[in-house]
């Protein structure tokens, strides 16, 4: 043991601890100047300012980092799922015990120092997923084994979005996703993906606007009703049985061309028609099952039940969503405007960044942090101060640390011996990346309002340590991985 | 890890990110390096200009004494936000002497108006004297939130010369849009000097940066002040009047109605301008300009200025010019005569007895109509050369506005002109169809009729005469002498001139001026008596002395006066008296011409 922990120091990846450092630099350089306050520097570091506090949390996490790199790294595979359970419990009592912070119930307070336990559940839910899918049993295959993984990745998800109201967390937990496809998870679920943030949009944007002189018919319907009828035809054609693939195609298309040659002049019930079309082309898929004993068609059914009822029942879900959330999902949608509040924030960020220029205004110079027009400038917005101070120089500088960081851990992800091993490096690669991408995202005008902070910069302790313990694991793993058999 | 089938998609993973990242950048290049709007919106953001308000020049008169000057007034402003829950309402009212229910309606319309910032300063009360602040001030420390605000209007020491002066007031919309300068909330004259000299008196704004806050609160100089701009002071300017004479004129014309205008004929400089009734300058500075409705109102028309605005037919103080334009026509030679035939004459009846035969220095000095009437007949009636009656009334027309009749002096300094009206051709044509002869325009040879002349106007042709041929344009600023027009007249022979003034010299001598007479000064001068079909006739009287080499020109008209010999001749005399001696040694006539009340009797 003793020429094990010694052999850690040696081993260890210091590129990776570099960057860290710089990140944490700059992080805390940001903070600093989004707090200063010209009339009050001289209590800048006292622990009843969020600087003195920050300075606090990164030394707690240098000493969290030391404690992961000696403590023996078989402790995670085995006491996962212990974790997880625990981790899921306290999931489900925060909102109960915790207090609510800028609408969301995820906080637990601790006197002055509150903590948001599910930035540890990303740690929590990754060594768990890493230990269930590195198992020797494990398949991508196997039905009942993609079902444990859905529950292990969705369960926190679920409690996050909907019962601690902390919908941008929730959303970190796609990372797993992207995780996994490096070990063969099939890109179908992408797919799915894709299609079912196609029909959540279509179906909340356009669930309001009706085709004109159709009965009602809506054009998400329309719309949803051609890509199902299109699919399922191009199914046909390919895969299964051209007969039918043509009568289906053809059947579409004289649907649609009829109905709307004829409503120009009279008012046709566009809905039942279109319904009655997809009943009709769900017989074809019955008859071919039952024809030839196979039940495979039958997704398909599936599929445009699915399809159908989603954008029936997503617009009414819609509408029972936390109101701030159903407010950035509208705003960002283009449904309505609202320049006081969602809007507000995003153009002062980008006042921020595209004020910075190419050469920034200089440190503490930022008008748009100083004089408090950006909120939350130093959290989730804290990439502007970046962009305001330091230019386009400072924040390509800071986002290609970013990207070496990122890139280096692809690298020791991709290194490690250990199964377990590997399937957590990529989740702690994408959660970075997911979280980078998100929160940048949003700060620059490309994504929606989704408040996740951006790691090791943006103000907050569980959210540091908690991305700390992330990387720190993963380098524990990474010093010893020669010690190890494949 | 390297039997891995799955080994290519970790090129999805290095892809993907590289990606973002990119796109990023890209993002980030546009925002920063392309587009350059949110500088300027963060800045608009970010910056609070304050205005530094330039104090507004002073007005001297030609001897130096201080006519407009400048006062501090305060202004009682209240920042809601920091006024806490202590605020002791009861003490603060009676300290600044407001009631508590005017406090409460400022509350209300704070509390209902939401679109104001409660973190900058709103005023509370107006412009009060540092006597009545004085109390507030030196408990302030007990009042946070609440702040005394200093301002400065103007002040005159003399309560005189109000149309010239003129006053300021806040820029109405209108002048706003007219020129970039204004903003909101600026002070601009409005009338007189202060208006058409306000480049030179209202200085250069200045403009101190601010940083501002989210929630509007100021937190210091933005930049260290790298940014602000100083206010630059106003001029200060020297205008041509002689306040003793100013002041003089004014206590004769109190309680009538009417104007006097004196000029220096060498340079146009305006000494003494006074339209009656007038106002005090203070009534309209500062919270008593609610008294502007009531001289907007009055009867009387205080704020018209009668010396440069209102209309008179001249009466027989046209005669000089008459005399002049037909010895420069050769239609009269300085021996001609006429014959009079005193109160039988036709079609205009002498109103005065004097030997039957006038020539031109007697018609003068008796002011004989026929005299006049017979001279303009046989300028338009004789036909010696070809010339229709209608050119040769142009040429008439032609002399009355050489000598500034019928237009405004466009680049005098007085903005506040009217045109006066000289009939044309075209206008008789109008009215008599072009069916018109030498009878038809005779009240045109005495003054009367269709000529209408402005109090400027006479003194500017009294000047006029007194130069012997030319004048200045009449004006109110003392420096730059240089660029002030000279306008060269047609008569330019001196001897005309001097046959008109020795006529004018007898007026005061013998004829209707003669009661008047001092020997102190050298008078030269023309009474008129308008008539006025709504009333009483106009008293009007035009003159200069000395008659060598003359110093002031003077035009009085008095309306609903009677004879101009009796109220205009006097108040003409003893103004060149005071300007030229600089003292009235008739005091008896000027407290009886001060406290007579034409307006009310």
């Amino acid at each position: 043991m003793q020429q094990r922990s010694l052999s850690i120091w040696k081993t260890l990846d210091y590129p990776t601890i570099g960057l860290y450092l710089v990140l944490i630099v700059c992080g805390f350089l940001s903070i600093y100047s989004s707090n200063y306050d010209t009339e009050q520097t001289a209590e800048m570091f006292s622990l009843s300012n969020k600087v003195g506090k920050q300075l606090l949390w990164i030394g707690i996490s240098f000493v969290a980092a030391i404690a992961i790199l000696i403590t023996n790294e078989s402790i995670y595979d085995t006491s996962s799922y212990f974790l997880y359970a625990f981790t899921i419990v306290i999931l489900l009592i925060t909102p109960f015990v915790g207090s609510s912070v800028r609408g969301s119930d995820s906080w637990l307070s601790f006197g002055p120092i509150a903590i948001q336990p599910a930035e540890f559940a990303k740690f929590i839910t990754a060594i768990t997923l890493a230990s269930l899918v590195s198992s020797v049993k494990f398949s991508f295959k196997d039905t009942r084994d993609v079902f444990k993984m859905l529950i292990v990745i969705v369960l926190p998800m679920l409690i996050m979005a909907f019962w601690q109201r902390e919908l941008g967390t929730a959303i970190v937990f796609l990372a797993f996703f992207l995780a996994l496809y490096r070990f063969g998870m099939s890109y179908d679920i992408f797919l799915l993906g894709v299609y079912i943030a196609f029909l959540f949009i279509i179906s909340i944007k356009y669930s309001a606007v009706i085709v004109e002189n159709s009965g009602g018919a809506t054009v998400s319907l329309v719309v949803v009703c051609a890509i199902i009828d299109l699919l399922c035809g191009l199914y046909c054609l390919v895969k299964n049985n051209p007969i039918y693939g043509k009568l289906i195609v053809i059947s579409t298309f004289l649907v649609y061309l009829v109905s709307f040659i004829l409503k120009i002049w009279i008012a046709i019930p566009l809905r039942w028609i279109l319904l009655g079309l997809q009943g009709f082309i769900a017989i074809i898929f019955i008859v071919q099952s039952v024809k030839k004993w196979d039940f495979k068609p039958l997704i398909a059914i599936i599929f445009i039940v699915g399809s159908i009822a989603s954008i029936i029942f997503l617009p009414k879900a819609f509408e029972h969503l936390p109101r701030h959330q159903k407010n950035r999902i509208e705003v960002f949608l283009r449904m309505k405007e609202d320049p006081q509040g969602v809007e507000y924030n995003t153009r002062q960020s980008l006042i921020a960044i595209g004020s910075g220029q190419f050469k920034g205004k200089g440190f503490l110079e930022g008008t748009q942090t100083t004089l408090k027009y950006l909120p939350e400038s130093d959290t989730d917005y804290i990439f502007c101060t970046v962009g305001e101070q330091f230019g386009f120089v400072g924040s390509v500088f800071v986002l290609g640390i970013y990207l070496a960081f990122i890139l280096r851990l692809i690298k020791i992800a991709e290194r490690q011996r250990k199964k377990f091993e590997n399937i957590y490096g990529y989740c702690v690669v994408y959660i970075f990346i997911i979280h980078v991408a998100i929160n940048v995202g949003m700060v620059l005008g490309l994504l929606p309002v989704i408040g996740i902070p951006l790691p090791f910069f943006s103000y907050g302790g569980s959210s540091l340590l908690g991305s700390t313990i992330l990387l720190f694991v993963l380098l524990r793993f990474d010093a010893t991985r020669l010690t190890k058999l494949q | 890890m390297n039997n891995d089938k799955n080994y290519r998609r970790k090129y999805v993973t290095y892809g993907f990110t590289v990606l973002i990242f990119v796109v990023f950048i890209i993002r980030l290049f546009y925002l920063q390096v392309i587009d350059k709007t949110y500088r300027e919106n963060a800045e608009s953001n970010a910056i609070y200009r304050q205005t530094i308000y330039p104090t507004r020049g002073l007005i001297y008169d030609r001897n130096g004494e201080l006519l407009v000057t400048n006062q501090s007034v305060y202004d009682i402003s209240v920042i809601v936000n920091e006024i806490d829950k202590n605020f002791d309402t009861l003490s603060f009212c009676n300290i600044s002497n407001i009631t508590i229910e005017d406090f409460r309606l400022f509350a209300q319309s704070v509390r209902k108006d939401r679109k104001r910032n409660n973190n900058i300063p709103h005023v509370l009360v107006a412009q009060l004297s540092s006597k009545d602040i004085a109390p507030l001030q030196e408990s302030l420390y007990r009042f946070p939130g609440i702040y005394i605000v200093k301002r400065t209007l103007r002040d005159y020491p003399y309560d005189c010369a109000c149309h010239i002066l003129g006053y300021i007031g806040e820029v109405s919309q209108n002048e706003i849009e007219k020129s970039d300068y204004y903003s909101l909330g600026d002070y601009i004259g409005k009338s007189g000097i202060e208006k058409s000299h306000e480049s030179l008196l209202r200085g250069e704004k200045g403009v101190e940066c601010l940083a501002r806050d989210s929630r509007g609160r100021i937190k210091g100089s933005y930049r260290n002040g790298e940014n602000d701009k100083n206010a630059t002071s106003g001029k200060d300017i020297m205008i041509s009047l002689d306040l003793q004479l100013q002041l003089l004129a004014e206590k004769l014309l109190a309680n009538k109605v009417g104007s006097v205008v004196a000029i220096e004929p060498s340079t146009g400089e305006v000494l003494a301008l006074v339209s009656s009734p007038n106002w005090s300058p203070k009534q309209l500075v500062g919270n008593s300009r609610a008294s502007y409705n009531q001289l907007q109102n009055d009867a009387n028309r205080p704020l018209l200025n009668r010396a440069t605005q209102a209309q008179y037919s001249p009466g027989s103080t046209i005669k000089p010019m008459m005399a002049l334009f037909g010895l420069n026509e050769g239609v009269i030679t300085p021996k001609t005569k006429y014959p009079c035939n005193g109160r039988a004459s036709t079609p205009i009846r002498c109103t005065h007895f004097h030997h039957a035969m006038p020539d031109v220095g007697d018609a003068l000095e008796q002011s004989c109509n026929p005299f006049f009437w017979q001279l303009f007949r046989d300028f338009l009636s004789k036909r010696k050369r070809d010339e229709s009656i209608r050119d040769k009334f142009t040429k008439w027309y032609n002399y009355a506005r050489d000598f500034g009749f019928g237009q405004i002096f466009a680049k005098a300094d007085i903005l506040e002109q009217a045109k006066g009206s000289v009939p044309s051709v075209e206008t008789y044509d109008k009215i008599y169809h072009k069916n018109w002869n030498a009878y038809t325009v005779k009240s045109l040879s005495i003054g009367q009729g269709e000529l209408l002349v402005t109090p400027l106007q006479l003194a500017n042709f009294s000047a006029t005469i007194a130069n012997e041929g030319f004048y200045i344009t009449p004006h109110l600023l003392k420096e730059n002498t240089m660029k002030w027009e000279k306008h060269q007249c047609l008569i330019s022979d001196t001897s005309y001139y001097h046959l008109v003034k020795n006529g004018m010299k007898r007026v005061m001598l013998y004829g209707t001026g003669k009661w008047y007479h001092t020997p102190l000064v050298d008078v030269c001068g023309k009474t008129g008596t308008v008539e006025n079909i709504h009333g009483k006739d106009h008293a009007v009287f035009i003159g200069f002395a000395p008659q060598n080499n003359p110093q002031i020109a003077i035009a009085v008209v008095i309306e609903n006066a009677g004879f101009g010999a009796t109220w205009a001749c006097p108040i003409a005399s003893l103004l060149m008296e005071q300007y030229l001696t600089k003292d009235v040694s008739r005091t008896w006539i000027v407290e009886r011409i001060a406290n007579t009340d034409l307006i009310n009797n």
